[in-house]
């Protein structure tokens, strides 16, 4: 009967000081391993000073250590090593055994990482734009135009500028006219014309106004320029595209450290710096708009050009494929067509003409000179 | 050189063997992710050791297997440190950066990056050379790396340099002399391991390579690799023991060939599979001859900071732990 329970078990025996291997059989013990080294001679490998440092994993050689680093180790190829201990010593080795509760540690696993996810979507839904909007607040107007020449330059690169100097002239006019009607502003504006035939326009962080050319052939008059132009210049002064960029990069860092990527870090750098569109909420959108039409009251002048360069993208949006650029980064326009109508007429004043005299249909808006 | 047509009676051949199932791995990958997502990345660094520990552990030499011994804790602290610095080298490049536009900020900006990754690249070779030999061991015995990184730098640098300036012309000695420092510096408890290639051996073949490779579409690159990969290892050696490599340039290819395959059609979901495949395939083409005298290696295992590791982590160095591959 005692011959049956004492199992040996062919290993390799290594003490850590040499390279030496040395074949032992290995006896299974109440508390404890003897290694029969062959020459007559054992070891005494008490359970409490043994770990497992490998076998956890099926198809994993066993490999027990002992003693403080560099170990002694003995390397057991037989998985069913396990087993005999299980069996024959379940409590005085039990620190060895790797858990049999998989199923339970699964359920785990799988319960924490639902709710890991619900964590995320909350974080991405509401704690991202935030601290966005608190980061955004506190950035320094230096760095914002610093963030803003980044985009400038990536949307906008100077191979694809245009300049005509009558027209620069002409929007510098209406540029001039809404910001002296605001002084409280405290940007600097600049408007870049790029050549592009979608109907599109942008505001950059600190003040850079990008333009494609295709938005400007659609103005009938300086008054419908003046309304575009009034709502970016409110996209700047509330931050919206600073806060924008900043909502971009902590999701993509978020979503890096959920991948476990460290590198996603580096990536969101680089990608808030080639980031080409700036996309905004709608509650952004609205607030440029209230205030873009309270600017263009405030230099008194006519609110109809914004309100009818609205109605008119509407009208063509439906079969010209440019103007869609435009209208899906903005809400429905029907809407805003009514918010602004109501606004323009709870104030009511005589508007003062934009650039009187100024052919502004005859202009054809073409690239005249490439800087 | 190792020339001998007939082999010495009595010189026995040890192999390499490599043990592990792309199944397998797959399934720690997954696990890796799923605890990866539930602890926000951070069990990121304890799911790594896992897939060294079953790596090294599924290697065998000579009967024996490998053994990885670093821990997740660690390399979350050199993360840590690691993320430290990268903050400083942005903040220092905000401040830069900060006055407005000024005339050629950028082009200093853009020479500062330049200036920290050529210095940081090296850095993080050695350093993640020598934290990861001095996790694993064979025998009960650790590996170490004593290179000096100061050195190792200055080689790396003015290598680089040296390639750029001759046209490229100063790669294989550049190759060479990377080799020679990171082999040469491996120590194998107290045995050290030597290298005796030269780059101007491998001189010719690389002209040839050039003017081969744009001619066949790149496949001829496929053939120096072998070739140098067989010369790299004939001229390494440890404790009167040589390697010898059997790798051809048409299993090469075909290796190649087929990880490309595996990982475009699974979109890349085979990346375990490809890893091991890499590693079966070297193991196979190796063998060591005359490992008798390793049994008299004596234990010299020395401390290695993980933060080499975490800096190459950063910058997605995977340099290949123990030996060259390509």
């Amino acid at each position: 009967m005692r011959t049956r329970l004492a199992m040996t078990w062919s290993g390799v025996y290594f003490d850590g000081k040499t390279a030496l291997r040395r074949p032992v059989a290995v006896s299974v013990m109440a508390s404890g391993l003897r290694l029969a080294t062959g020459e007559g001679t054992f070891l005494w490998w008490p359970y409490e000073d043994l770990r497992l440092a490998q076998g956890a994993l099926p198809g994993e050689q066993i490999r027990i250590e002992r003693g403080p680093p560099p170990p002694e180790a003995l390397a057991i190829p037989d998985e069913a090593f396990l087993d005999a201990i299980r069996a024959l010593a379940p409590r005085a080795a039990g620190h060895l055994l790797p858990p049999i509760r998989r199923r339970h540690w699964m359920r785990l696993v799988l319960l924490a990482g639902a709710a890991a996810v619900a964590a995320g979507l909350v974080l991405y839904a509401w704690g991202i734009p935030a601290l966005a909007g608190l980061a955004a607040r506190a950035v320094p107007r230096a760095l914002e135009e610093r963030l803003g020449q980044a985009v400038l330059e990536s949307v906008a690169p100077p191979s694809k500028r245009c300049a005509d100097p009558r027209r620069d002239a002409a929007l510098g006019e209406i540029l001039s006219r809404l910001s002296t009607a605001d002084p409280a502003i405290p940007y600097t504006f600049s408007i870049t014309v790029v050549d592009e035939p979608s109907v599109n326009a942008f505001a950059a962080p600190g003040g850079y106004l990008i333009i494609h050319l295709g938005l400007l052939r659609k103005t009938q008059s300086p008054e419908e320029m003046a309304g575009v132009l009034a709502h970016e210049m409110q996209h700047v002064r509330h931050r919206h595209g600073t806060r924008s960029l900043f909502r971009e990069i902590s999701t993509r860092a978020l979503l890096g450290l959920l991948v476990g990527d460290a590198s996603g870090l580096a990536q969101a750098l680089e990608a808030a710096r080639t980031l080409g569109a700036l996309r905004y909420r709608r509650q952004d959108e609205e607030a440029a708009d209230r205030d873009g039409m309270s600017l263009l009251q405030a230099a008194s002048i006519d609110p109809g050009g914004m309100i009818g360069f609205l109605r008119r993208l509407d009208r063509d949006g439906v079969t010209a494929s440019p103007v869609a650029a435009y209208l899906s980064t903005h809400p429905p326009t029907v809407e805003r067509i009514r918010r602004l109508e109501q606004m323009a007429e709870e104030t009511r004043y005589a508007p003062v003409a934009l650039l009187p005299g100024f052919p502004w249909r005859e202009v054809g808006f073409r690239c005249m000179v490439r800087p | 050189m190792t020339t001998a047509q007939v082999e010495p009676a009595g010189v026995q051949e040890a192999k390499l063997s490599f043990h592990g199932e792309g199944g397998t791995l797959f399934g720690i990958s997954i696990v890796n992710l799923l605890l990866g997502i539930v602890t926000l990345g951070i069990y990121y660094f304890w799911g790594k050791v896992r897939v060294q520990g079953y790596l090294h552990s599924q290697m065998e030499l000579d009967g024996d297997r490998f053994a990885y011994h670093g821990t997740g804790a660690e390399l979350l602290v050199g993360f840590l440190k690691t993320l430290g610095l990268i903050v400083l080298v942005i903040a220092g490049l905000v401040l830069l950066m900060l006055p407005g536009p000024r005339p050629g900020a950028d082009v200093v900006a853009t020479l500062f990056i330049y200036a920290v990754l050529i210095l940081v690249v090296p850095v993080a070779i050695a350093g993640s050379r020598r934290y990861r030999l001095s996790r694993a061991s064979w025998r009960g015995i650790r590996f170490s790396f004593r290179g000096q990184t100061g050195s190792f730098v200055r080689m790396f640098i003015s290598g680089a340099l040296l390639t750029v300036v001759t046209l490229g012309l100063y790669y294989p000695f550049f190759y060479n002399n990377i080799w020679r420092f990171l082999i040469g510096n491996t120590h194998y408890g107290t045995a050290r391991f030597e290298f005796d290639g030269t780059g101007a051996d491998l001189f010719g073949r690389f002209l040839l390579a050039v003017v081969l490779t744009p001619l066949t579409l790149g496949v001829y690159w496929f053939w120096f690799a072998a070739h140098r990969m067989r010369y790299m290892w004939a001229r390494t050696a440890f404790a009167g023991a040589r390697f010898r490599c059997a790798v051809t340039g048409g299993r090469l290819f075909r290796l190649t060939l087929g990880n490309v395959l595996l990982l475009v059609v699974t979109l890349g979901l085979a990346l375990p599979w490809v890893r091991t495949r890499n590693i079966r395939f070297l193991c196979d083409a190796l063998a060591v001859q005359g490992l008798a005298g390793t049994d008299a290696i004596r234990q010299e295992a020395l401390p290695a900071s993980p933060t080499g590791e975490a800096i190459a982590d950063f910058l997605g160095i995977d340099f290949p732990g123990l030996a060259p591959t390509w």
